[in-house]
């Protein structure tokens, strides 16, 4: 069960509207490498998971990527707040605007709506832990490729925070891959 | 067993040929074909609490700033 | 100002809670990291007394059970999180 906590894990505190930043970040809200699909990925994998180390890892990453996902949806927010209609004419995102004003919605910077194909639990644990693997570099990925479009540091502070974190989590998963294939070794030989 | 791998964890840097018999491997001595190996980490010192959440990670050896000067990788 | 006192209350939890998080994440995977463990138990209970001290004054941090609140229902009150932090 989750409980909710009222603060950000990371402070978002941007003080000016920029939309067009909006429609980049928001694809770590609903994109194929974002927070969404990472949490929804390891929530649902950890079922099929065959040790307590596992299911423990994959429930704590899955829990911390949706504080990421609340992080990046205050950043959507906080960019569109205040913003006037020609900024966001100017800025190219009059097409979000017309579905979404200056609302949170999950999808791509492409306007790609969130899918669970970006997703899969395939229930073999070495291939979802290695599926897991490639969703953190691809998120560290697009985290670099944010920060170099942005100039505003009260955006690029949050970036970089979940920048490092991906870091950590493909550490995590490395550690437990390792656990996991001992314990599927050890029982073949049962 | 897990934690007490018996390799030799030193670096190899890149660009350097090696002649067969001088080379050490850093995979566990019974390393085989089609898997991948981690190294764990081992934990000594931290960052203090503000500087961690600051950083994004209390782990110094898993600090890895923005901008990184090498394109590939962390 | 209240506000200031609030907001240091608050980025203090946060920096504590994050050490929580870290030491949770590698415990998972180093569950006989003695020294961990230590350090993580130490965290929790610091972060439950300055959580206890914030919630005093400025109403509940979490829901469903795990905080109480004042009167009136103090839970609902802004700012949210995504406003002010």
């Amino acid at each position: 069960m989750w409980i909710y906590e009222k603060k950000l894990e990371f402070p978002v505190r941007i003080k000016n509207p920029n939309p067009q930043m909006a429609k980049l970040v928001v694809t770590q809200y609903g994109g194929p490498d974002g927070e969404l699909a990472a949490s929804l990925r390891y929530l649902s994998q950890r079922y099929s998971m065959p040790i307590p180390e596992a299911k423990a890892l994959l429930t704590d990453i899955g829990t911390e990527e949706l504080a990421h996902f609340e992080m990046v949806g205050s950043m959507v927010y906080q960019l569109m707040k205040g913003a006037s209609k020609e900024e966001i004419k100017a800025a190219g995102a009059a097409d979000y605007f017309v579905d979404h004003d200056r609302g949170v919605y999950p999808a791509s910077a492409a306007g790609n709506p969130f899918t669970a194909a970006y997703i899969q639990s395939k229930g073999d644990p070495i291939a979802d832990l290695h599926e897991d693997l490639a969703a953190e570099q691809k998120a560290r990925a697009t985290y670099d490729y944010l920060l170099k479009m942005a100039d505003d540091p009260d955006v690029k502070e949050p970036l970089k925070f979940l920048r490092q974190r991906e870091v950590v989590h493909f550490q995590r998963f490395g550690e437990i891959l390792m656990k996991v294939q001992e314990y599927l070794d050890s029982k073949k030989y049962f | 067993m897990i934690d007490g791998y018996s390799y030799n964890q030193s670096g190899i840097s890149r660009g350097t040929s090696y002649s067969t018999s001088s080379f050490i491997s850093p995979y566990p001595a019974n390393s085989r074909l089609a898997r991948a190996y981690f190294i764990f980490q081992r934990y000594t010192k931290s960052f203090p609490p503000a500087e961690a959440l600051d950083k994004g990670t209390m782990f110094p050896d898993l600090y890895s700033p923005w901008p990184t000067e090498n394109r590939e990788g962390i | 100002m209240n506000n200031n006192e609030r907001a240091q209350l608050l980025d203090n939890i946060r920096a504590i809670e994050f050490m929580a998080v870290e030491l949770n994440l590698y415990l998972d995977t180093h569950p006989d990291d003695q020294k961990a463990l230590r350090e993580y138990n130490s965290f929790t209970k610091q972060l439950m007394a300055l959580k206890d001290e914030y919630q005093r004054r400025y109403g509940p941090l979490s829901n469903f059970g795990t905080a109480c609140s004042q009167y009136p229902w103090a839970w609902i009150n802004d700012p949210w999180p995504w406003e002010l932090d």
